[in-house]
């Protein structure tokens, strides 16, 4: 059994806008184990990013606000502990990734003051150990000519290069959590397969655990262990990469999963989208998010949110009637296996 | 090129556009006022292919491959450097402005980015109105009758007329731009990357939506997009671009089972399948280093840097685009 390294429970963040209140992350759990690749799937607006900012400590607050649930990590809890202990855990045990590689490095310093700055903060080596441990780092990203990218500003290098500087900055100090925020959606396919197969390295050679926030089903299909798809702020699904791909429950990942235009699919066919559009945050209400837009949707789904619905340990969804085998758990009783109170509670509230 | 014998389905009388040897290079000069050294990036680099009444090609490529390039030279909205463009027999390049005009009507773009490609102060009526007031002679109530049946075959509701951009989603917003370009009956649709900009759940409702359109008006389609997936599911024949060149070209069911260029082949086997288990079992090529700039195009093959298969004779000489033993069109020394 691998030891659980990261407890998120029950988070919820919202910003409050002139259009109201967005519940952005809307009472998510999860944990993220030792060595484990976990994806976070979902649509704009899902809270994918918005859960792992909340991790990093790194949302703007105000408008920003956390209103109920714990991150765990190491015995503190990251909302809780002071600013200064966070900065030292922020970046040196967790170290994120941004999408946009184009846009994260700062265009003025070269990218070895960047890369030295990370070790002149969080490390005692001095300028010489550091140049060395970087320069370590970007060879065994497979850089070329490692030495002369180390000199360069971010401009003269191709995307490609940057997100791997931006990969090896993370990696410096060996943190043991590795949040991915959609790390090749900016990139081309060669190149995305080149980063792809330098996180799979990463998690296998150092152990790193990886969180992996993307809407590409295909990127999870190759890399995560477990996958948490998320709709409207809220969980859809969670469960390993098997229970997720040839056990679905939900309708949400259902429908994702047969709307994608796969390579498998011949030539002329019709997909099957999911009709509608994804959910204004302002407007959810305490029912299931995905409802308007949802085949199986009945009177209970448009006034009452769903609990999480345990399907065997480790897979569940939030969900009245689930697609695929068994017997749909619509009763009550079978939906409430494995909640917290303090959730439960809320829906009896509503 | 002839491209014609590859598809059965459309005559090679029925060719809509046809484009002999595109060529546009882009000069770009650096250095200081005194020593300025003037360069040419050759964006699109002798592109030949046809398109026939109906057909959607599919044009594929990573980003600066010229595949953009090459629908915008098309449409007039760049001055290609030399080459042929000709639609329904006319050559397009040699036509000044007015000449034009009758042709904006027959050939017609939607756009990546549905956020940037409609003038936020303008309401839905007017946007749509536009290209049939200058295109068409159309009356005002005329027009005001086409544009609520516009916005029905885009599935959208007449309500939405007096209503501002910003009031939609990026999918309604694409389907604002898919009913502009449908507005003047055109024969040809260049769409530049019509879905990339979506999310996957709306990607295939507009996917669908093109179809829906070709189905029932019969306009043929240049669909530019990077994303190999969604190319294959509207595509009849498909070109891959690599470079400013067409480095492979053949029906589409054809093309995916079985590619010939070392390029299609990598480029195919690096798209994530969304099923693990076939996932992780499958052979990957993984393509090292990146693409050349195209300020200095390799000698020879332009793929030569990459390919995992280039033998001498490839940094030499230019492999030229010809047909193979699945019928398809491959520009490699090596392909059978």
């Amino acid at each position: 059994m691998k030891k659980s390294l990261l407890q998120v429970s029950d988070l919820s963040v919202q910003f409050k806008t002139d259009q109201g209140t967005v519940r952005a992350v809307d009472h998510v759990s999860f944990d993220l184990n030792e060595g484990e690749v976990l994806g976070i799937v979902g649509e704009s607006g899902s809270g994918k990013s918005v859960t792992c900012l909340t991790i990093m400590g790194l949302l703007p607050m105000p408008p920003a606000k956390v209103t109920s649930g714990e991150i765990r990590f190491q015995g503190n809890d990251l909302l809780k502990i002071p600013e200064s202990k966070l900065e030292d855990i922020r970046g040196k045990d967790i170290s994120m990734i941004f999408q946009d590689p184009f846009t994260s490095l700062n265009p003025y310093l070269k990218i070895s003051t960047q890369m030295m700055e990370v070790l002149a903060t969080h490390s005692k080596l001095s300028a010489k150990e550091s140049r060395k441990r970087c320069l370590e780092v970007l060879e065994q990203l497979g850089v070329s000519e490692a030495e002369m990218r180390f000199n360069s500003y971010p401009h003269q290098l191709s995307g490609g290069l940057k997100q791997r500087i931006m990969i090896g900055m993370s990696i410096l100090l060996s943190p043991k959590i590795l949040i991915a925020d959609e790390p090749t959606t900016a990139l081309d396919v060669t190149i995305q397969a080149q980063i792809l197969d330098l996180l799979r390295e990463i998690n296998l050679k150092s152990g790193t655990s990886i969180i992996l926030i993307t809407h590409d089903l295909g990127v999870v299909a190759g890399l995560c262990d477990r996958v948490q798809v998320m709709y409207g702020g809220r969980l859809a699904e969670r469960g390993n990469y098997d229970d997720i791909f040839y056990r679905t429950r939900h309708p949400y990942t259902r429908g994702l999963m047969e709307s994608i235009p796969s390579l498998e699919v011949e030539p002329g066919t019709r997909l099957k989208p999911i009709p509608g559009s994804p959910p204004d945050l302002t407007q959810l209400g305490d029912f299931c998010a995905f409802s308007p837009r949802c085949p199986r949707a009945q009177e209970i789904c448009r006034t009452v949110r769903p609990l999480e619905a345990v399907d065997n340990p480790g897979h569940s969804y939030e969900c009245y009637f689930p697609v695929g085998q068994g017997s749909p758990p619509a009763s009550r009783p079978n939906r409430a296996a494995s909640m917290s109170s303090s959730e439960s509670s809320e829906v009896h509230l509503s | 090129m002839n491209a014609a014998e590859s598809s059965k389905q459309f005559a090679a009388a029925d060719n809509l556009l046809q484009v002999k040897d595109l060529k546009v290079q882009f000069p770009v000069s650096r250095g200081g006022f005194f020593r300025r050294e003037k360069r040419v990036v050759h964006a699109v680099d002798g592109v030949s292919f046809d398109i026939r009444a109906g057909e959607t090609l599919g044009l594929v490529g990573e980003s600066g491959c010229g595949k953009s390039t090459t629908g915008r030279a098309i449409t007039r909205l760049i001055y290609p450097t030399s080459g042929e463009v000709s639609f329904e027999g006319h050559d397009l390049l040699s036509l000044d402005r007015s000449e034009l005009l009758p042709f904006r009507k027959k050939i017609q773009m939607v756009f990546q980015n549905p956020y940037s490609s409609l003038d936020p102060r303008m309401t839905i009526a007017s946007i749509l109105s536009e290209p049939l007031k200058s295109l068409t002679p159309m009356s005002r109530p005329e027009r005001r009758e086409k544009i609520a049946s516009l916005l029905e075959e885009v599935n959208l509701s007449p309500k939405f007329l007096n209503r501002y951009p910003h009031e939609f989603s990026g999918g309604q917003r694409q389907r604002i731009n898919i009913a502009r370009a449908l507005s003047v009956s055109p024969k040809l649709i260049v769409a530049d990357e019509p879905v990339s900009a979506l999310d996957v759940s709306i990607q295939a409702q507009i996917i669908n939506l093109l179809h829906d359109l070709q189905q029932k008006f019969g306009m043929a389609y240049l669909f530019i997009a990077h994303d190999l997936s969604v190319v294959k599911t509207l595509s009849h024949r498909v070109a891959v671009m690599y470079l400013g060149k067409i480095v492979e070209l053949g029906e589409t069911r054809i093309l995916y089972e079985n590619p010939k260029h070392p390029y299609t082949q990598a480029l195919m086997s690096a798209v994530p399948i969304p099923d693990p288990k076939k996932e992780r079992q499958r052979k990957r090529i993984i393509l090292k280093g990146e693409i050349p700039s195209p300020l200095q195009i390799p000698p020879g093959c332009p793929f030569n840097s990459r390919c995992p298969y280039a033998v001498e004779r490839c940094f030499v000489e230019v492999p030229p685009l010809r047909r193979v033993s699945t019928g398809a069109l491959a520009s490699c020394h090596l392909a059978q």
